[in-house]
């Protein structure tokens, strides 16, 4: 039997997300910060942060990010080093 | 009960700190000493959810924050014990000794706790405070009659959290009982024996009564899942205690 009670995935400490919330931002009319914070119900310094990928957001806010573009998680965000 | 919003707490606080500012400074200096209490306003607020965040980030900065807290005051602790230890040659500070030691212990716990589990905490708990306080016999009195008598205190507790990985009621019965019968005898030795102080009661008693009521409430119980059955989940204890002696 090889139940396993804690799998365990290994995700490298320092591994950047990258991803492309200021320029879609703009591609939907120019969308302001303060604008998407609103609509995530998060503070516009947590926009700003993911921004420059100072904060990578939880995989909930992720979607709801994901869902104001009308995109896929992965067409807004992205691991760094991936094509 | 609705969430406390930010900018409330935020007034309440503003309100809170100047009245025992201006007390403080009109009628006593003593009356400074409720705004200690504003350091964990926040924090404590956020654990009883009663303090809704704006968002996720501000959460871990405030995390964050009371991390980089918890480690200034183990560094401050830590130098004021070695200082007086090693140094001065002398006794080191009881309130040096109280930090470091309940800090970290709660640190470890909390660790466990959130990690791995009631049970698992309550094992840990156990072993480490029955194991650092069997090694404090051995290396006081020695095998002496005494020292045997004391370490087999020791050795008893380390027995019940290992019993409480398999049979947690009659673990955590166990430990809660010498955690209550600890608590008894150093209330009781208090006024004969004057070298016991509280660092010592705190250290030996609230743990011991911890593990026991984790013990006591256990984990709740996981969704069935393919493979997983009573045996294999009996089997467990095993492993868990291994797993926490490897590290």
């Amino acid at each position: 039997m090889t139940y396993k009670r804690n799998p365990v995935t290994v995700v490298p400490m320092r591994e950047k997300v990258g991803n492309q919330v200021r320029r879609l931002r703009f591609l939907h009319g120019e969308m302001t910060q303060e604008e998407l914070a609103g609509r995530l119900g998060v503070a516009r310094q947590t926009v700003i942060a993911i921004e420059k990928g100072k904060y990578n957001p939880s995989v909930a806010l992720a979607i709801r990010i994901a869902r104001v573009f009308g995109l896929a998680v992965e067409e807004v965000f992205h691991l760094d080093g991936d094509a | 009960m609705s969430p406390i919003k930010p900018r409330t707490l935020l007034v309440g606080v503003t309100i809170y700190a100047a009245v025992f500012i201006v007390l403080g400074i009109v009628v006593n200096k003593y009356l400074f000493l409720p705004l200690i209490g504003l350091a964990f306003a926040r924090p404590v607020l956020r654990e009883f959810q009663t303090l809704a965040d704006r968002d996720e980030r501000q959460t871990l900065v405030s995390y964050r924050s009371s991390h980089f807290a918890f480690l200034v005051a183990m560094l401050i602790a830590g130098v004021a014990f070695l200082k007086a230890g090693i140094i001065d040659d002398g006794e080191p500070p009881q309130v040096a000794t109280f930090i470091l030691f309940v800090g970290l212990i709660v640190k470890f716990a909390s660790l466990v706790l959130q990690g791995r589990g009631r049970r698992r905490a309550a094992l840990g708990i156990g072993l480490v405070i029955g194991g650092a306080w069997l090694l404090f016999s051995l290396a006081s009195h020695g095998f002496s009659a005494s020292g045997l008598a004391e370490s087999s205190i020791w050795i008893a507790v380390i027995v019940s959290a290992c019993l409480g990985m398999r049979w947690p009621k009659l673990g955590g019965t166990l430990l809660l009982l010498a955690g209550l019968a600890t608590l008894w005898f150093f209330v009781l030795a208090w006024s004969t024996w004057p070298d016991v102080n509280y660092p010592v009661l705190l250290l030996v008693s609230l743990p011991l009564t911890l593990a026991g009521i984790l013990f006591l409430i256990g984990d709740p119980k996981e969704p069935a899942v393919d493979g997983d059955d009573e045996e294999s989940r009996k089997d467990e204890w095993s492993r868990d205690l291994k797993g926490l002696l490897n590290g």
